[in-house]
């Protein structure tokens, strides 16, 4: 997290959750990780950090207090220059409906809550290798 | 005229005796008979007549020169000749009724003389007439209208009064006094037997009423309900009806009327309008907005709840088409209202504030921010429509109050997904926390820390559970829960601080008030609770050390009266994004960071002050702190 942007190339992983717990959670499930971790409490924080930094991947929680929930941060950021950073989804919602609502926003994987940290670093480091499959 | 003297007997003895006679009187006579309607006539031995004087033909329609000569015969009615011909004829005074054919072959009655007058053995004899044609049909009239009267006074319904007011005379018909119990005989006729059976109640204002009556020359007739006292002594209700009649000066010379017996309408009324009350009370009591529409399409009335759903008056209202019903309540409506009233339609409207008032208090200053939160939310109306078959009425419209069934499925659903959501919360800390322990070493240090955060967690679970329940609890409105009972709520308050203090040993909280004037109908244990909530929050937003101050507040009169706990701190603050969700169950300030908490705390406190038909009132600036005011009605349910 003290790296600094341009010298080790580490990629960026922007983990945004009103709950301190949860994102203490998800930094100590990274802390180990190729990333340089990130953190919003909200939203529109998100958003800013997303402008300033440029993440590679987003864990996004869905309820979130402020005027920017988790589907809407979503939807701005697949719909702007910066759709090509991939978004997961984290939710205590499980339902069908709220599923479909985080597809159609864009986002590339949905999680729900009480999720399991082992098979989250998986999901991350699958779609890590995708991605610079794709790039190459 | 030639002949102006009496035609007489030729007598030549006294021939000249009677010509100056004749001339002496000639200008007098020629007067009278000139002026007289009476008609002067002679005829000779054979009947033919020899003079008439000129009433004779404005009587007979004959001119002077066609009845002269003329036999008296020819003028009397074929019924009539036989007797009066003959009479007219004879030689002694006469007096008798004869029926005259006129020129216009009228029949006239006539009353006819026969006069006879010797003087100076001179036989002179003449005869008059007198139309009585017009006076015998009165005498008819009169006659008739005697038996009227007569059958009038003792069969009608009505009994019937006269009162000459110059005689004084009074007279007061068999069946007025068979109306109150009496024989005819039993009562006299006069002004006592009529006033002295006066219900006391009425009297005075009998007597007004007559005398302004009386004194007031446009005044023509009069009618007054009131009672009289029968023979048993018990009350008839009479409908008394008077005219009046009065002289050139307006001087009332003759009074008279009828009174009818009105007991059994009175009665009838008096059930009526019992009955009208009583529909009354069950229509304006009813929990269902009513609204009546009459056969002209136009509503007939609508009842008490109707309008305080509405917030409409009875005049805004009464007298509209079902159209302009619709548009009044689509005025008030939010967004969404239906096309038409009819069975099935549901309307939302926004409360009309408790007390209207409210919305004019003056905002707090600049930079502060304020949130009052409204009892409830929006009412919804669902709409049955009836279609009678009565004469009065042709349609009614209930507008039942679903408001609590929505409301509540509403709070079920969300209660249920938001309970869901934020048991899911700690549960994740301890699912991941967990199997981070499992698949991965830790040093000491971390591990503790994250046993501590498991523990934490485990405990923030609990207390989560026990909060969803008290608010499931109060928002089931199990309202036997609540006992309302007049306590003295500075006493109340005090409970709840010292309640706070106990377990929370750190918090300083200082008490204002320092009397305690007011004395409400609450449910002290919640009200300690709700207290309870709002102290944590306040103790939880705001730096170590710092005080919190409780006061009581209040503001109104009368009805109006209210009574405020106001709870201050000096902690975070909030925006007014914040203050807009505050009442909303787990939704938590912009700046709480890393405060524990769910966020069910002022949904709870907000669900036990709109039990107690209070409302909370919330100031706010980030940086200096918050008010709470939890207002409370004096006359709170």
């Amino acid at each position: 997290m003290t790296d600094t942007v341009g010298v080790t190339k580490r990629p960026k992983m922007l983990i945004v959750d009103d709950n301190f717990d949860m994102r203490d959670l998800i930094t100590m499930t990274f802390s180990s990780s190729i990333f340089d971790l990130l953190e919003a409490e909200n939203g529109q924080d998100a958003l800013k950090i997303i402008v300033k930094e440029q993440p590679d991947i987003i864990l996004l929680d869905v309820m979130m207090p402020g005027e920017v929930d988790g589907i809407d941060a979503c939807r701005i950021i697949k719909t702007s220059v910066y759709k090509e950073c991939c978004v997961i989804l984290l939710t205590a919602k499980g339902q069908k409906d709220d599923f479909q609502k985080g597809l159609d926003a864009g986002a590339d994987a949905y999680v729900t809550k009480p999720f399991s940290p082992v098979a989250l670093i998986e999901i991350v480091n699958t779609m890590w290798a995708q991605k610079q499959q794709a790039s190459t | 005229m030639n002949n102006t003297s009496i035609t007489l007997r030729e007598d030549a003895p006294n021939k000249l005796k009677h010509y100056e006679l004749a001339t002496a009187i000639d200008v007098k006579l020629k007067f009278f008979l000139e002026q007289s309607s009476e008609v002067i006539f002679t005829v000779d031995q054979q009947g033919f007549i020899t003079f008439v004087s000129p009433a004779w033909s404005l009587l007979t329609g004959y001119a002077f020169n066609e009845s002269i000569g003329q036999s008296i015969r020819d003028f009397i009615h074929p019924d009539d000749v036989i007797n009066c011909f003959r009479l007219f004829l004879g030689e002694e005074n006469n007096c008798f009724y004869v029926q005259f054919i006129t020129k216009q072959q009228q029949i006239l009655l006539l009353g006819a003389s026969v006069h006879i007058m010797i003087e100076d053995n001179v036989l002179i004899k003449f005869s008059s007439l007198v139309n009585l044609t017009g006076h015998i049909r009165h005498q008819e009239a009169l006659k008739k209208s005697n038996e009227r009267f007569y059958l009038a006074t003792t069969v009608a319904i009505d009994g019937l009064w006269d009162w000459n007011a110059v005689t004084q005379e009074w007279y007061l018909s068999p069946r007025w006094k068979e109306m109150l119990g009496y024989d005819d005989d039993e009562l006299a006729n006069d002004y006592a037997t009529w006033h002295e059976r006066l219900h006391p109640d009425e009297a005075a204002s009998v007597d007004h009423a007559l005398k302004s009556v009386l004194n007031d020359v446009t005044k023509e007739d009069y009618q007054f309900v009131h009672r009289l006292k029968n023979k048993a002594g018990a009350w008839v209700w009479v409908l008394c009806h008077a005219k009046i009649i009065r002289d050139q000066q307006g001087k009332v010379e003759h009074m008279a009327g009828s009174i009818t017996d009105i007991s059994l309408l009175k009665e009838t009324e008096k059930q009526l309008s019992n009955r009208q009350q009583e529909l009354d009370a069950i229509i304006n009591l009813s929990p269902d907005g009513i609204v009546t529409i009459n056969h002209g399409g136009r509503v007939q009335s609508v009842n008490a709840m109707f309008l305080t759903f509405t917030g409409l008056t009875a005049q805004d209202v009464v007298g509209n088409t079902e159209a302009q019903l619709l548009a009044k309540l689509k005025a008030i409506s939010l967004p969404d209202c239906p096309a038409e009233i009819t069975t099935g339609s549901v309307f939302k409207f926004l409360p009309v504030p408790i007390s209207a008032h409210l919305a004019h208090q003056p905002n707090v200053g600049l930079g502060k921010n304020k949130v009052v939160n409204q009892l409830g939310s929006s009412w919804v109306l669902k709409v049955n429509v009836c279609e009678l078959s009565t004469d009065v009425i042709r349609t009614v419209m209930y507008f039942q109050d679903i408001t609590q069934e929505i409301e509540i499925e509403r709070m079920k659903y969300e209660f249920l997904t938001n309970a869901a959501h934020e048991l899911r919360t700690p549960l994740s800390s301890v699912f991941g926390f967990t199997e981070l322990l499992i698949t991965r070493q830790f040093d000491s240090k971390t591990q503790q820390d994250i046993f501590v955060n498991l523990h934490h967690q485990a405990q923030f679970l609990v207390k989560t559970l026990n909060d969803i329940l008290e608010l499931a609890k109060i928002e089931a409105r199990l309202s036997k829960e609540f006992h309302l009972t007049q306590y003295a709520l500075g006493a109340v308050i005090k409970e709840g601080i010292a309640l706070f203090t106990q377990e929370h040993s750190d918090c300083v909280i200082n008490y204002l008030a320092t009397a305690d004037v007011s004395w409400l109908f609450i449910d002290a244990d919640y009200i300690k609770q709700a207290l309870f909530q709002v102290f944590s929050n306040a103790l939880k937003f705001s730096p170590e050390g710092s005080i919190i101050t409780v006061d009581i507040v209040g503001r109104g009169e009368g009805l109006h009266e209210q009574v405020g706990i106001a709870i201050k701190d000096v902690g975070v603050g909030m925006t007014q994004n914040d203050l807009n969700h505050i009442f909303e169950r787990f939704w938590r300030g912009s700046n709480t960071h890393n405060i524990a908490g769910i966020g069910i705390g002022m949904a709870l406190v907000h669900e036990i002050i709109n039990f107690h038909r209070g409302h909370i009132e919330i100031t706010s600036e980030p940086g200096i702190g918050t008010e709470v005011v939890l207002w409370l009605n004096t006359d709170a349910i």
